[in-house]
């Protein structure tokens, strides 16, 4: 190219003197610090909320379980306690196994033969009487209708009747032993050596078959749990789909639920409703319906399914359709008086309507061009 | 050639008197503007007197301020407010006016170029850098500097038929 040329255009291609002035006069003023980036800072700082905030929305989808084919978003947050329970493996045995222990309570491995809270039953001089026979064949010791059980009833009943439909805090139950004696449950107090209440109840009862333990929770407590377990299966479907049966045990003074299958969801809903994990026991397993004749108990003095206990360790004579119907029961309200000459099932209305007689002509038979 | 220190803030007056033309003259071929040359004359002045950078020798001085040049000119034709405000074309003082109007015809032939082509020729033919000063500055290989300078060269001498070429 055209050096001249060039050389002549490179002389013209100059800044303006006012450019250059004020170039010059910029570089004589202070550097300015560059100013603080606020927009970027904040951007970064949002974000990093935004994470921070995520990730434990990101823990709880983590939860996601299929059940019945339905995905389900757990309400369970992540370090939740778990209740504990355990495994029941049909009827002819269980397994004790502890996968999930919470935090508190529970406590490893649980043998449902040593779970039961520690009667340290006590009854001053009544401990010396002599204890009737045990006649019975049944779980509790007891026939329907055997002496010692309706002597005990009717100290059970003379007790409810002083209740008069409130229960006292003091008042955890009440079962009939071995013997056929009422054990009555009383919540622990901070005065051991104060006996006014087994007085009371002697008097109410006019001193009859009655010894006592003492347990934790009140029986009003316990029906108050039982209301709130009640009430799961409506307001939470996860819950529904794995609660098989619950129920009051008096004498191990604890609820007994039965789930089909365990989640980390109910757990963590268990554990919030008995933060001691000793007020429900929970047992994981399906309930067996037949062959109930032949089983054969792996542990011994316990049954694996829920029991419906009544006072006295008295449960509804075994029957295979009534451990079928898992219903809910709340032991407390059995009265031996009550009990129904039927098997639940038996006393089910009938499920299926009768069809429409042939010769009635009243609807099916109308023709209308017949006049 | 007098030495001057290496490390940017010193000696503002002479670097500017030896590299203002350079500057200039690169940030005029890319935005095609006066003012637009003026204020990226000045911006990059003024980063490299705050850069407090030191530079091994006049070459990476040169290189760092061509370098610093062509990306301000981005900024420059590249901001929203500029394009919001003025169209190029539109300005007053768009077209860049030399003495001769021989100059001007080779200006504008430069200025029909593509950037690619624009700105190898530029600095190959009016700074007289090497190819390998012209891939360092444009941040690309040398083989595709030469392949510019070689398109570049025919579309020039398309335009101006030959008349100022003196290969």
């Amino acid at each position: 190219m055209n050096k001249e040329l060039l050389d002549s255009m490179n002389k013209q291609m100059s800044p303006s003197p006012e450019a250059r002035a004020a170039l010059t006069e910029k570089l004589t003023q202070p550097v300015k610090k560059r100013p603080v980036p606020w927009i970027k800072y904040g951007a970064i700082a949002a974000c990093a909320a935004l994470v921070i905030g995520v990730f434990p929305f990101y823990q709880a989808m983590k939860g996601l379980d299929n059940i019945n084919g339905q995905e389900i978003l757990w309400t369970h947050r992540a370090g939740m306690p778990l209740h504990s329970y355990v495994t029941v493996e049909g009827l002819t045995g269980y397994a004790t196994e502890d996968a999930a222990v919470s935090d508190k309570g529970g406590g490893g491995r649980e043998n449902y033969s040593t779970s039961v809270i520690d009667r340290d039953t006590y009854a001053g001089d009544i401990l010396d009487r002599p204890q009737a026979p045990n006649t019975g064949g049944l779980p509790g010791g007891a026939y329907v209708g055997d002496v010692p059980v309706q002597e005990g009833a009717e100290d059970y009943q003379k007790l409810l009747d002083h209740f008069n439909g409130a229960l006292p805090d003091w008042y955890g139950g009440a079962y009939l032993n071995d013997a056929g004696w009422l054990v009555v449950q009383l919540v622990e107090s901070e005065d051991p050596g104060d006996k006014s209440l087994e007085l009371q109840v002697l008097d109410w009862t006019d001193g009859g078959h009655v010894t006592f333990s003492s347990c934790k929770y009140s029986l009003a407590q316990l029906k108050e749990l039982m209301d709130r377990l009640n009430a799961l299966p409506d307001s939470d479907p996860v819950c529904r789909d794995v609660m098989a049966g619950w129920g009051v045990d008096e004498e191990a003074n604890r609820i007994e639920l039965t789930l089909t299958d365990v989640n980390d969801h109910i757990l963590s809903v268990l554990a919030e409703l008995d933060p001691d994990d000793d007020a429900i026991y929970v047992q994981v397993g399906q309930r067996a319906v037949a062959d109930v004749g032949s089983r054969e108990p792996a542990v011994i003095g316990e049954d694996p399914a829920v029991h419906h206990v009544m006072p006295g360790g008295v449960t509804v004579p075994e029957d295979g359709d009534l451990i079928a119907e898992e219903p809910v029961y709340d032991g407390a309200h059995y009265d031996l008086e009550d009990l129904p000459e039927k098997l639940p099932e038996e006393m089910r209305p009938a499920a299926t309507v009768d069809s429409v007689s042939e010769r009635d002509v009243s609807t099916s038979s109308y023709n209308p061009d017949a006049k | 050639m007098e030495a001057l220190p290496l490390r940017a803030g010193g000696g503002m007056e002479e670097i500017i008197d030896r590299y203002q033309n350079t500057v200039y003259g690169l940030a005029l071929a890319r935005t095609g503007s006066r003012a637009d040359a003026d204020d990226v004359f000045q911006e990059v002045f003024l980063a490299y007197y705050q850069s407090g950078k030191s530079f091994r020798d006049e070459e990476h001085r040169k290189a760092w301020l061509l370098r610093t040049t062509i990306n301000q000119a981005r900024r420059v034709t590249s901001s929203s407010w500029r394009q919001r405000t003025v169209p190029l074309l539109e300005r007053e003082d768009a077209l860049v006016q030399f003495r001769e109007p021989e100059e001007n015809r080779v200006w504008e032939a430069l200025q029909d170029l593509t950037e690619d082509y624009r700105l190898p020729i530029y600095l190959f033919y009016f700074q007289e850098l090497s190819t390998q000063e012209i891939a360092k500055a444009l941040a690309i290989r040398p083989g595709a500097v030469r392949m510019r300078l070689t398109r570049g060269r025919e579309q020039l001498r398309e335009k101006l038929k030959g008349a100022y070429f003196d290969e």
